[in-house]
């Protein structure tokens, strides 16, 4: 499967491999999976005194912490439940719905949402950043572009 | 369960037979749960408290890492997170087998001497003049690649944890400027234990001069880099050692910072290791050397990265 993937954020875009105004092209693994640095693109973007800093990519997996004022103050991360049946489950008892998407907490400190076959998570590293927080950022992922990844 | 657990009841959770584990049988709960509580090693790193105030907690219990990371409470929720990280452990396609690793092989400590010299404490203090005929220095070029193979290592464990090239040297720079509590700690100890105290407080140019000199013969003879060739980005050996030295440029400039901003210096450091071993300010090339054999500082700050690592996405994918 390869996956089109238009105005992606690279952060380590290598100019030789990957063009900057070019679309940018991305091989899925043998299983269908998407390569970590490819899921960057859907997360929400740096804004004033917000950081967001890239920390693990993985095939299927990206997570970053979100910094305020160079102070980590949430995780953000994004998760294909494509394999996962078990975990999609876990949504269809759900009664919260993000940005019309079926929501739910993940223990007292994590709101998730399912975005097409990816789970999209937000947990508080820090007591300030409370569960308002965690939905308004979920909010600013591309949830959209998220579900428009072809199953 | 054994007799031992029948009678006095079992501290660990029984796990699930079918979870998966790495090529010697174990899981990364394992090797939190043998970390030790006391011991040369840790007293070491407690020495550099000053470093991250408060920072490095030694958690030595798998679960209790669970909550301290995730800040969860909730036993279900909990014991799910621990799974994963089992699970994610266990694929050694991703990095945390590798990460460990790395860690395990380039701190082998004499444990051996560790014990003897906890056994000879008089009082709160270990005497370092009672072992020195036990110890020797290591030659400049020895220690000079010991610290860098440290250094190469938690480059190496940092790629494979974020999933990115092995050649990231900016994204490890600029990571290292937000390393905090283990991570910090085990990145004062690089400095304290393999930079100052063997090799004096000019040791970030000595060992660039040092390594700059470097043969890619002479590196293949280092031991410590025998144990972790294999996993040094580079087909060829003079590719390896290209590795090495960039990898020491790109953080010379982070290590003399470190130096500067925390206020470290050779008298420091022997000062606060001064609360634990008496005799530690009179010779500080056997000091390097007790520090070398006696601890696996190292190994054990990394351990519990690359768990902490794991418990931080296992809470995410469950």
């Amino acid at each position: 499967m390869v996956l089109l993937i238009g105005s992606a954020s690279c952060r380590r875009a290598d100019p030789q491999e990957k063009p900057a105004n070019i679309e940018l092209v991305e091989e899925a693994s043998a299983e269908g999976k998407v390569s970590g640095g490819s899921l960057n693109a859907f997360f929400p973007k740096d804004e004033g005194d917000w950081d967001v800093i890239y920390t693990q990519e993985k095939e299927g997996f990206s997570q970053a912490k979100l910094e305020k004022d160079g102070a980590e103050v949430a995780t953000l991360s994004v998760s294909d439940f494509s394999e996962n049946a078990a975990g999609r489950a876990k949504f269809e008892a759900s009664t919260m719905k993000i940005a019309g998407l079926a929501a739910q907490a993940r223990g007292k400190k994590g709101t998730v949402v399912l975005a097409g076959r990816f789970q999209v998570s937000v947990r508080s590293k820090d007591n300030s950043f409370t569960e308002d927080d965690r939905k308004a950022w979920i909010q600013k992922f591309d949830l959209t572009g998220l579900q428009a990844l072809a199953n | 369960m054994g007799l031992f657990d029948f009678l006095f009841g079992s501290k660990k959770p029984v796990e699930d037979p079918q979870i998966k584990r790495d090529e010697e049988g174990r899981t990364i709960a394992n090797y939190v749960d043998e970390l030790p509580g006391s011991g040369i090693t840790v007293l070491a790193l407690k020495s550099l408290d000053f470093v991250a105030p408060g920072q490095w907690d030694n958690i030595t219990n798998f679960d209790s890492m669970v909550k301290k990371v995730t800040g969860e409470e909730d036993p279900d929720f909990l014991s799910e997170i621990r799974t994963k990280a089992l699970e994610l452990y266990a694929d050694p396609a991703q990095g945390y087998q590798t990460g460990l690793n790395v860690y395990q092989l380039v701190d082998k400590a004499d444990k051996a001497l560790g014990t003897a010299a906890l056994a000879s404490k008089v009082g709160e203090k270990v005497k370092l003049l009672s072992f020195l005929d036990k110890l020797t220095p290591k030659a400049d070029t020895t220690q000079t690649i010991d610290l860098s193979m440290k250094l190469v290592c938690e480059i190496i464990a940092f790629t494979k944890v974020n999933g990115i090239p092995g050649d990231s040297f900016g994204d490890f720079v600029k990571a290292l400027a937000e390393y905090e509590g283990e991570a910090k700690i085990r990145m004062a100890g690089l400095i304290a234990f393999d930079g100052l105290v063997p090799l004096g407080p000019d040791f970030v140019e000595k060992a660039r001069n040092g390594l700059g000199n470097l043969s890619p013969d002479q590196l293949a003879e280092n031991t410590t880099f025998k144990r972790i060739e294999r996993f040094v980005p580079g087909n060829v050996l003079g590719d390896k050692l290209d590795f090495v030295q960039n990898g020491f440029d790109s953080v010379s400039g982070w290590m003399s910072g470190f130096v500067s901003d925390n206020d470290l210096s050779v008298g420091k450091v022997t000062g606060k290791i001064g609360d634990y071993i008496e005799g530690a300010d009179g010779k500080l090339d056997y000091l390097g050397a007790f520090l070398d054999v006696s601890t696996n500082y190292f190994e054990h700050t990394g351990t519990q990265s690359m768990a902490s690592r794991l418990i931080d996405r296992a809470v995410n994918e469950v």
